[in-house]
């Protein structure tokens, strides 16, 4: 016992040594607000420790022993895997290597006036008041000791500002890429000031044959009035971990909505939170995720309805193949003053082998009385009188499966709000499927 | 009139229970067979059997296809060697269109036959022209398969897909259920213009009502898993007026 503990003891202080160093490294020119919230949060981070296997919230998934396998250093080398981002898309592209941001591997057409793209630190200068106001604010360094330990090293990261009524009419790619296979931490502050509109789509890019962990944080300001989509797309990669915190404050009349396309990964864990703390907002929570081999995807969502009059809608589905494991677990929760809400939530999986695993847990709490919420879960496999037809009408096996699991998957493409990027996911589905 | 289906002395059961106890029928092309029997006489189990539906054991006999053991070849194997269903109830499959499934099902027994694969604007011409003879709504083909259909175009749909595969044999599974009258006599026009010299026909029926329109060139009385009569288009009239008893009766006095 005493010795498990020490071992325990290691992996926690291994990685908050090294947030420490680079905290320390990279101390020049960061505001003191900034170094006291780093501060705070390695404090919090080592009193809080790694989530502990029989954590309710990590119940389903070990990420101790995905972290064991890391040790955390700086990655070497100057030069980004080649291929980063989404291909086919007539997007911008913000490109972060090593946590830096990086002109030469971006692409911006013209930007609206006052409209940021770029690094954080560099921004601190003009925007230091509004960066701080957000900041380890929207993602609580207290929420998650993931988050604890991404902002206790915290140094630089995506800023992107969108102004006042100002609308980005091609959507923005944030990739944060790593030029050697290390844990890194990624970090993204995002604000869409009042009417504002943007789209984004976040990835992250690692060497292919390198084994990566990395644990994002996204923080999303959604201004009263404004419209965001954040779409997050996680490719089929064996060795990679991911471990994202995806936090959204929205404001009065605002939508908002996450889609999240999951295609594999070692363990991908999503935590995705969005607190709709003004009245009259619109969230909409959409993932879908496709695992086969030994990966473990798991989606955790939390909607957060403090104030009145807010609609919800949240779909996930699954496809478990081989081996893998598939985990959802949404609440949604209803305060007290949060009168007339409509939440809905709906999961729903298909495990096609005997190996596969779902594990469903859908979590309502209600403190208002006048509200509609539902919530659905189903597990199950293909359903063989619809084979039995499509079969019987000259269609192979694996015809037939493929055309029902593209069907099963497009019900959340049907709600990608963006015709380009449903696309694009489209035939991420087909070639996953085809593979 | 070259024989396509021989089927001899066919047993079948289902957990267990036997259904079919011992079936004769051949089938040649340019043949109508209709099969008609009260409920529980092995009517649609003959059909699933035939089809490839895994939830019947065959436990005896032999199904010959074109010369080949039927009864050896996976589901869409006989599909593509010309066999085809029409389901009693068809089934429903939200996110899949109909014109994706079209094209894989059209192609892949194409491919089979060494054929060359339909375009999508050949494909589409082919559905225009099929739709319009089966009487099917085109505006049916934008849809999911069978989504939010009523029973009618479900059925409707079923012969459509007959028309767009062109199979060498056909086995209807009481389509006429669930039709009314209207529609019951467009579905019947449709089978009759594929009605042709090379194409064989098994037509099963609970009522005579659809032979008014589809005439049949055989008609088999099945009772407790067997053919215990077999007569001309005229035998199905009989039933119509008598009932089954008299065909139950007269079979049970012949010994097994």
């Amino acid at each position: 016992m005493e010795r498990a503990m020490r071992r325990t003891d290691r992996l926690e202080e291994r990685f908050l040594a090294v947030a420490r160093s680079v905290a320390n490294l990279r101390a020049n020119g960061v505001t003191s607000a900034l170094a006291k919230l780093r501060h705070d949060a390695q404090d919090s981070f080592a009193s809080m420790g790694f989530p502990k296997p029989r954590s309710e919230a990590w119940k389903y998934t070990n990420i101790r022993s995905a972290l064991r396998k890391y040790f955390p250093t700086e990655p070497v080398g100057s030069t980004p895997p080649a291929g980063y981002g989404m291909h086919g898309l007539n997007t911008d592209i913000a490109a972060f290597v090593n946590g830096r941001y990086s002109a030469a591997h971006s692409r911006n057409g013209p930007l609206p006036k006052g409209t940021i793209v770029g690094g954080l630190q560099a921004a601190l200068g003009s925007h230091k008041e509004s960066i701080l106001h957000h900041l380890g604010r929207l993602a609580p360094i207290s929420s998650c000791p993931f988050v604890a330990l991404n902002t206790a090293a915290l140094s630089d990261g995506a800023f992107i500002f969108v102004p006042e009524n100002t609308r980005l009419e091609r959507p923005l790619q944030v990739v944060h890429m790593v030029t050697s296979g290390v844990f890194f931490q990624p970090r993204t502050l995002l604000i869409a000031e009042a009417d504002a509109s943007v789209e984004v789509i976040l990835s992250i890019s690692t060497p292919p044959s390198e084994a990566a962990f990395a644990n994002t944080v996204t923080e999303v300001s959604v201004g009263p009035g404004a419209d965001v989509n954040a779409y997050t797309i996680q490719p089929e990669r064996d060795r990679l971990t991911t471990v994202t915190a995806l936090n959204v404050h929205q404001g009065t009349g605002s939508r908002f909505g996450s889609y999240t396309a999951t295609f594999g990964g070692e363990v991908a864990r999503n935590n995705l939170t969005i607190t709709a703390d003004a009245a009259h907002c619109d969230t909409f929570l959409n993932g879908l995720f496709l695992a086969r081999g030994n990966s473990h995807i798991d989606n955790h969502t939390l909607v957060d309805h403090a104030m009145p009059d807010c609609e919800s809608s949240e779909l996930y589905k699954g496809i478990l193949d081989e081996q893998s494991t598939g985990v959802f677990n949404g609440k949604v929760m209803v305060r007290q003053d949060a009168q007339r809400i409509n939440a809905y939530q709906s999961s729903k999986a298909v495990v096609l082998t005997h190996d596969a695993r779902m594990f469903a847990k859908p979590e309502l709490e209600i403190y208002a009385d006048d509200v509609k919420c539902s919530h659905g879960a189903t597990t199950g496999q293909l359903e063989k009188e619809a084979l039995f037809y499509l079969r019987s009408r000259g269609l192979s096996e694996k015809q037939a499966r493929d055309l029902l699991l593209e069907a099963f998957a497009r019900e959340f493409t049907e709600g990608l709000p963006n015709g380009e990027i449903k696309h694009l996911v489209e035939q991420l589905i087909s070639g996953w499927l085809t593979r | 009139m070259k024989p396509i289906l021989e089927i001899q002395n066919l047993r079948a059961s289902a957990n267990g229970t036997p259904i079919l106890r011992g079936l004769d029928l051949s089938v040649r092309t340019g043949e109508l067979h209709a099969i008609m029997g009260p409920n529980g006489s092995g009517k649609s189990t003959l059909a699933s059997v035939l089809a490839g539906r895994d939830d019947y054991d065959v436990d005896g006999g032999a199904v010959s296809y074109k010369g080949e053991d039927l009864l050896e070849m996976d589901v869409d194997e006989r599909a593509r060697e010309g066999l085809f269903l029409a389901f009693q109830y068809p089934v429903e499959l939200p996110g899949v269109s109909m014109m994706n499934f079209l094209k894989q099902a059209v192609n892949s027994i194409r491919e089979h036959r060494g054929e060359e694969a339909l375009n999508a604007a050949a494909l589409l011409k082919r559905a225009r022209d099929k739709a319009a003879l089966i009487g099917l709504d085109t505006r049916l083909k934008q849809r999911s398969v069978n989504e939010g259909f009523s029973g009618g175009e479900k059925k409707r749909n079923e012969i459509f897909q007959l028309a767009m595969l062109e199979p060498t044999m056909a086995i209807l599974d009481e389509t006429d259920s669930g039709l009314d009258i209207d529609a019951l006599k467009t579905v019947a026009e449709g089978v009759n213009a594929l009605r042709t010299d090379d194409r064989g026909f098994i037509v099963i029926t609970h009522y005579q009502r659809l032979l008014n329109y589809i005439i049949p060139n055989f008609v088999h009385v099945l009772v407790n898993g067997r053919i215990v009569k077999s007569g001309g288009k005229e035998l199905a009239l009989e039933l119509e007026a008598r009932g089954y008893d008299w065909v139950r009766d007269e079979s049970d006095a012949v010994p097994a």
